[in-house]
């Protein structure tokens, strides 16, 4: 997740490449998040192995490949499934992607556009973490967030799928504390966002609009409403 | 049996396939927008503080439709991530206590 990126302008440093060395590098890096992303995938695939079958817990983590909007979507995944709900909940979370891309993209500037769009396509949070503090270091090497990518795509698929065979063996989620499980991941992240006082307004925004919603809305327009309310209260308090 | 394990009726995959194509979209979008048109400042702080708020919301939602055990549990976890900085640490002790609440308790 980025907080307050800088629109740092490449300078001195090496043309942009993707190299083998590169995606050794980026591997290297990325085995500390590999360690902390099974876990995560285990936990994943329980909490979505109570509300669907294994198969489509492990194809979720395959093409999704977003831990945040998979975990936000469980809470929705009722039938009949909320097409609109899911799909729009999934694009709210992940909007943060579009400002780490803008960031990163100035490095990347020179190398062929499909290379740099399919090494996108595989971005997470770590992944990004990683290779923006190696290109502001002037290691502008594209192999890095490849390296990021095969670090961590197998683990997060992988640890879905042994999460929901033990899921989907009818546990009781909430026996099992499945609930607080979802729920504490996106409370423990909200915390790891904090970067000072200029969050706490667009946080309250975020809680008074989902509670309203949650009060007098019906269906999930919370999520909406909640993420809308933040976004505006950002804003604001920058604008004065 | 076979088919409950494996799942993937067409509801299920177009679910999927929506949430990777938008999901894609982002990842893709902001590599996109920099080569055509500039995101300003503004798009940027209201991004970033969405991006947050969805998640206040979910676990706001949760803590207001949740039970007392929900409650303690979330409690714990934040308290418990706000002194440790651990997030699995955080989790699994309220997983624990929201546990053990409706196990002996509720």
């Amino acid at each position: 997740m980025p907080d307050a990126i800088q629109q740092v302008e490449p300078q001195n440093s090496a043309p942009p490449s993707f190299t083998r060395s590169g995606v050794w590098h980026g591997m290297r890096l990325t085995v500390p998040f590999s360690i902390s992303a099974f876990p995560f995938g285990v936990a994943f695939g329980a909490a979505a192995g109570a509300v669907m079958p294994p198969g489509d817990a492990t194809l979720m983590s395959a093409l999704v490949f977003a831990g945040s909007a998979q975990f936000a979507v469980l809470g929705l995944w009722t039938m009949p499934l909320p097409l609109v709900a899911l799909t729009l909940t999934a694009l709210l979370v992940n909007a943060r992607h579009v400002v780490m891309g803008a960031a990163l993209h100035p490095f990347f500037a020179g190398l062929p556009r499909r290379w740099v769009m399919l090494m996108a396509a595989g971005m997470t949070d770590g992944g990004w973490a990683i290779t923006m503090q190696e290109v502001t270091r002037g290691r502008r090497d594209l192999g890095i967030l490849a390296g990021t990518i095969i670090m961590q795509w197998p683990v997060w698929v992988g640890g879905t799928l042994l999460g929901a065979l033990i899921g989907s063996a009818g546990l009781d989620p909430k026996r099992w504390g499945l609930d607080v499980l979802i729920a504490g991941v996106f409370a423990t992240t909200v915390i790891g966002l904090y970067r000072g006082r200029g969050d706490i307004l667009p946080w309250l925004a975020a809680i008074g609009g989902t509670a309203g919603a949650l009060l007098w809305l019906p269906g999930n327009w919370y999520i909406l409403i909640g993420g809308a309310c933040a976004g505006l209260a950002g804003l604001w308090r920058h604008d004065k | 049996m076979t088919s409950d394990l494996i799942g993937l009726n067409w509801i299920s995959v177009a679910a999927i396939v929506g949430m990777a194509v938008v999901t894609l979209a982002t990842r893709l979008g902001g590599f996109w927008l920099m080569g055509n048109v500039t995101i300003t400042p503004g798009i940027e702080r209201f991004l970033r503080h969405m991006a947050g708020g969805v998640l206040v919301a979910i676990v706001t939602a949760a803590a207001m439709n949740g039970d007392e055990a929900m409650w303690a549990g979330l409690a714990a976890a934040i308290a418990a991530m706000l002194i440790l900085r651990k997030p699995m640490t955080a989790i699994a002790l309220g997983m624990a206590i929201a546990v053990g609440l409706r196990q002996f308790l509720i």
